[in-house]
């Protein structure tokens, strides 16, 4: 069975909550699993768009991500907290996507991901993001996975540092650290470019 | 505090309908590929910890539990705001109207063979099947189908019960000492008028429990007709002829004007005009304040003058309104969680901090503590 639909509930209490979609797909019920992927795959598909720059790519981690939500439900100690605890998943996912393939990438078994900063760019977007955007962009290309994520989750999708290490689970110290690194590359392209 | 106006809004992303269906349909493979993680007594426990989530516009609730694992074995769905569709697994569509209550009397998400509708509205799409048995009990009528589309109304102060089919046919029998079975055809329509007080419960040995529950008394989604009145395919109506021992038909009472009012707004709603839909809720709160849908139609108000139409001083009074109206806690928990942020908003950081605290106070666990926590700045 499925829920054919139901509005966003978070907010205007709309349909079931997550967590009653969580309690029922932990049951092993099919449909709350179908309607949670139907609530949260188009966040979850942007997010790993972003973090990945690369289209194909995103339909698998998001697929992933899906996978092993489901997996470890179990886990989830506060059901209510489904979407963070989902973002956090597809965090870690990207970055140990992204290590595999640069390690891939050294060993000679992958050629370097081609990243196309202007095609990743909305043709509405105001002169500076579009600056700013071209200049992360082909910054990620030089970066480790851990700079990477961090630079994208902090310049892209505007998070605070405390959040970023709780999206990473790493310690705040840890965050400041790599994203002075990414930052510093980043300063370097937007001189070049 | 995350950025409000961060910049992934201008990355170009493509997350149409096709491309995630096509991701589901790999990802709903792959689990099925997966064996159960859970353990059979962890199940148990998870299953049994399923419990009333209480929302503004979908309640779920386990009435009963049985060793086969089924979310909808004897539940109780109920909406408020909003309708609630449903697609089982042999093809049935269901979708319940707003202010509505169904319980599910047996079968499970594969297969659904009696619910009552014990108020509102129901939508019933089933495909035809070899043997398929289906029934929607309402008040003391049952409605028996095969393979149609058909709606259900039940009017549960009144007991009237109104039934219509779109496509294929259902028998309509009441059990009230004058057993009457009618075949509705696709184009027709049946309805009774209520009486007093319900009739013996229509139902399989099995809703014998069920049947003895108190149908709450609630605010009629619509009025219904008043008498046993049959529309033919063309929409004109055949006063059955009293004669021949059927109902007489004396004149439907007219929907309520609050009624008509809700029902106009979330129409307007739901086609995404604004301003027709605030409108609306507002002249039901001018005109009928003491109606039962007054509170929420104060909390769409302040939705949409939040989101919509841009006035968040009128959201603020909306969502005050919500708050004094408010019959059920879920919807003053709601209508004060958006509250704050429509202080947050207004930039009113004071009031905002102070309904913040009240928000996190009341509701340490509620649904909307992140949200919540998130605004009004730091501390």
């Amino acid at each position: 069975m499925k829920l054919v639909s139901s509005e966003q509930p978070t907010k205007s209490g709309a349909g079931p909550t997550d967590a009653a979609l969580v309690i029922a797909a932990r049951a092993g019920e099919h449909w709350a699993q179908q309607a949670l992927f139907m609530r949260h795959a188009g966040r979850i598909l942007g997010l790993s768009q972003r973090m990945l720059a690369g289209s194909d790519e995103a339909d698998d981690l998001l697929q992933d991500v899906f996978v092993r939500a489901f997996g470890r439900l179990g886990s989830l100690e506060n059901p209510q907290a489904f979407s963070a605890w989902l973002t956090m998943l597809a965090v870690r996912l990207a970055q140990k996507r992204l290590r595999h393939q640069r390690l891939l990438v050294r060993l000679g078994l992958r050629s370097v991901e081609p990243i196309d900063p202007d095609g990743l760019v909305m043709p509405n977007a105001p002169a500076e993001v579009t600056i700013e955007l071209r200049a992360v962009y082909t910054a990620i290309r030089g970066l480790p996975a851990e700079q990477r994520i961090a630079l994208i989750l902090r310049r892209v999708e505007g998070l605070e540092l405390q959040e970023i290490a709780d999206h990473l689970r790493m310690s705040l110290a840890t965050v400041k650290r790599r994203l002075k690194a990414a930052e510093e590359h980043l300063t370097r392209i937007r001189e070049r470019l | 505090m995350t950025n409000p106006n961060p910049m992934s809004k201008y990355v170009r992303i493509d997350v149409s309908p096709a491309r995630l269906t096509r991701v589901w349909a790999r990802t709903s493979a792959q689990l099925a590929l997966q064996p159960s993680r859970l353990p059979r007594r962890g199940w148990l426990l998870a299953a049994m910890a399923i419990c009333v989530v209480g929302v503004a516009v979908g309640t779920w609730r386990m009435n009963g539990w049985q060793s086969t694992p089924s979310i909808l074995q004897k539940a109780t769905l109920e909406t408020a705001g909003d309708s609630l569709r449903f697609h089982l697994d042999d093809g049935t569509d269901l979708e319940l109207a707003a202010r509505s209550r169904l319980e599910v009397l047996s079968g499970d998400q594969r297969q659904i063979t009696a619910v009552r509708l014990h108020r509102g509205r129901i939508l019933c799409d089933l495909q035809p099947k070899p043997n398929r048995r289906f029934s929607v009990y309402a008040g003391n009528v049952e409605v028996r189908v095969t393979g149609t589309r058909f709606r259900v109304m039940h009017d549960s102060v009144e007991n009237g019960v109104e039934v219509e089919v779109e496509r294929g046919s259902v028998r309509v029998s009441e059990s009230n000492g004058q057993e009457q079975g009618r075949t509705l055809v696709a184009g027709e329509r049946w309805s009774r008028r209520g009486t007093a007080r319900p009739g013996p419960a229509v139902g399989p040995a099995s809703s014998a429990s069920a049947s003895s529950e108190p149908i709450p008394q609630s605010p009629t989604v619509s009025a219904l007709q008043a008498s046993a009145q049959v529309a033919n395919h063309a929409g004109s109506t055949t006063t059955i002829n009293p004669q021949r021992g059927e109902a007489a038909s004396p004149d439907p009472p007219e929907p309520s004007a609050a009624a008509t009012l809700f029902d106009q707004a979330n129409s307007a709603r739901r086609v995404g005009d604004s301003a027709t839909a605030a409108r609306a809720y507002q002249a039901l709160l001018t005109q009928y304040p003491n109606d039962s849908r007054a509170d929420l139609a104060a909390f769409e108000l302040g939705r949409l003058r939040m989101s919509a139409l841009g006035d968040v001083s009128g959201a603020i009074r909306a969502f005050q309104s919500a708050i004094g109206h408010a019959h059920s806690a879920t919807l003053r928990e709601d209508a004060l969680a958006r509250l704050v942020e429509a202080y947050a908003k207004s930039g009113q950081t004071a009031r905002c901090k102070a309904l913040r605290d009240q928000y996190l106070g009341s509701y340490p666990k509620g649904v909307h503590v992140s949200l919540v926590a998130r605004q009004c700045g730091s501390e």
